[in-house]
């Protein structure tokens, strides 16, 4: 008679679908603790419940950067609520809900940079999180129709690709010298030019945004070059992202401008 | 060396890795901690954040171990103590001994059982 066989890790099937909410960087231990724990399904799938949560949102706070994601907010709102003139509300809500996807994204990023899949699938994870919070918006609000339908258009699309691209620009240089420093910004400002003018192309008319996008993006990323210090980095680049969010509103809408000049003037 | 500000729980988490010593990886950090914690049950969620957020304030480093047939061929994660983790848990076990001594100067003896404290104002 065969001796019967003891089960002494978790069913696969269970333990997939937590490999596959588990972030990558952790996947390893986490999985490896989780089978060691291992007395029952029921009981694995408590603790799977009481541990990945947990996980995810460590990696979102240890993954994000200050200055990125504050670029990336400012240029998905731009995108919203510039140049498709969308209701500052609901480019409020949308831009909320592209950048928790993009937080989400880079959290269960793997280390290897991949061009040009990655940004590509940010920019598609970000676009994905505004349809679907748009349908949910949708229900309140008629707003989401003429969302949904900018997004279709590929405008959102391609600035969503190019806030996520802020990503792949070329890394930053751990104690620069004078000589690289200059090499590193003229790389920041070509590599901005050939992402900035094919996508400009393609969007028409949100070449302003985009020229705004690229010159943050530029701005981005010589920062955090020039200035390690993420502290530095966001004290210099908050006033340049004011003046080109300023610019930017002067020039799409020059209305709401005016009427937020007059206001302070009061 | 000016000891970092570190939590309850932390203080915990701290005290587990120090106990442990070289055994001090995710399983037996949790198992300590609930032990430590008792009758509150801890999450072992709550440790891995934990354990992140004291590995970036520099208060433990970790590292990953070759895998084990045990484990399904995974690896652990083994954390360690270093000085600065050392230092702030000194600091808040020495803020914490002089709560100690003021509820028992208060509440006497009898602060350290708990079939025979009651609250003082049922005294």
């Amino acid at each position: 008679m065969e001796p019967e066989k003891v089960e002494t890790g978790p069913p696969a099937l269970i333990e997939a679908a937590v490999r596959l909410f588990t972030p990558p960087a952790c996947r390893e231990y986490v999985l490896g603790d989780l089978c060691e724990r291992y007395r029952s399904p029921g009981q694995y799938v408590s603790d799977a419940i009481r541990t990945v949560p947990y996980i995810i949102v460590s990696r979102i706070r240890r993954t994000s950067s200050a200055p990125l994601l504050a670029f990336q907010v400012a240029s998905t709102f731009l995108t919203f609520a510039g140049p498709t003139l969308i209701p500052v509300p609901s480019a409020v809500a949308a831009t909320t809900a592209a950048a928790t996807m993009l937080m989400i994204r880079q959290a269960y990023r793997a280390d290897s940079r991949q061009w040009p899949k990655g940004p590509a699938m940010d920019a598609f994870s970000a676009v994905l999180g505004s349809i679907v919070f748009s349908l949910l918006w949708q229900t309140g609000t008629r707003d989401a129709v003429s969302l949904i339908a900018a997004l279709d258009s590929g405008t959102g699309a391609f600035l969503l690709m190019f806030a996520a691209s802020v990503l792949w620009a070329p890394k930053p240089i751990a104690r620069p010298g004078l000589r690289r420093r200059i090499v590193y910004l003229a790389a920041c400002a070509v590599w901005a030019t050939v992402l900035g003018v094919p996508a400009s192309m393609f969007s028409g008319f949100a070449t302003g945004a985009l020229i705004a996008n690229s010159a943050a993006a530029g701005s981005v990323s010589a920062g955090s070059a020039l200035f390690p210090d993420t502290v530095v980095t966001v004290v210099t680049l908050a006033p340049i992202a004011g003046v080109i969010g300023a610019m930017f509103l002067c020039v799409t809408r020059p209305r709401l401008a005016l009427g937020a000049f007059q206001h302070a003037a009061r | 060396m000016k000891p970092a500000s570190i939590g309850q729980f932390e203080q915990s988490v701290l005290a587990a890795v120090l106990a442990l010593g070289d055994n001090a990886y995710g399983v037996t950090i949790h198992a300590r901690v609930e032990e430590l914690s008792r009758p509150k049950r801890v999450s072992p969620g709550a440790v891995y954040a934990t354990l992140d957020r004291l590995e970036d304030k520099g208060l433990v480093t970790s590292w990953l171990s070759e895998p084990t047939a045990e484990r399904g061929g995974r690896s652990k994660r083994y954390y360690r103590l270093e000085v600065a983790g050392e230092v702030a848990l000194h600091a808040s076990v020495i803020a914490a001994k002089r709560l100690c001594e003021a509820v028992e100067q208060l509440w006497g003896a009898d602060a350290w059982s708990p079939k025979k404290w009651k609250p003082a104002r049922q005294h």
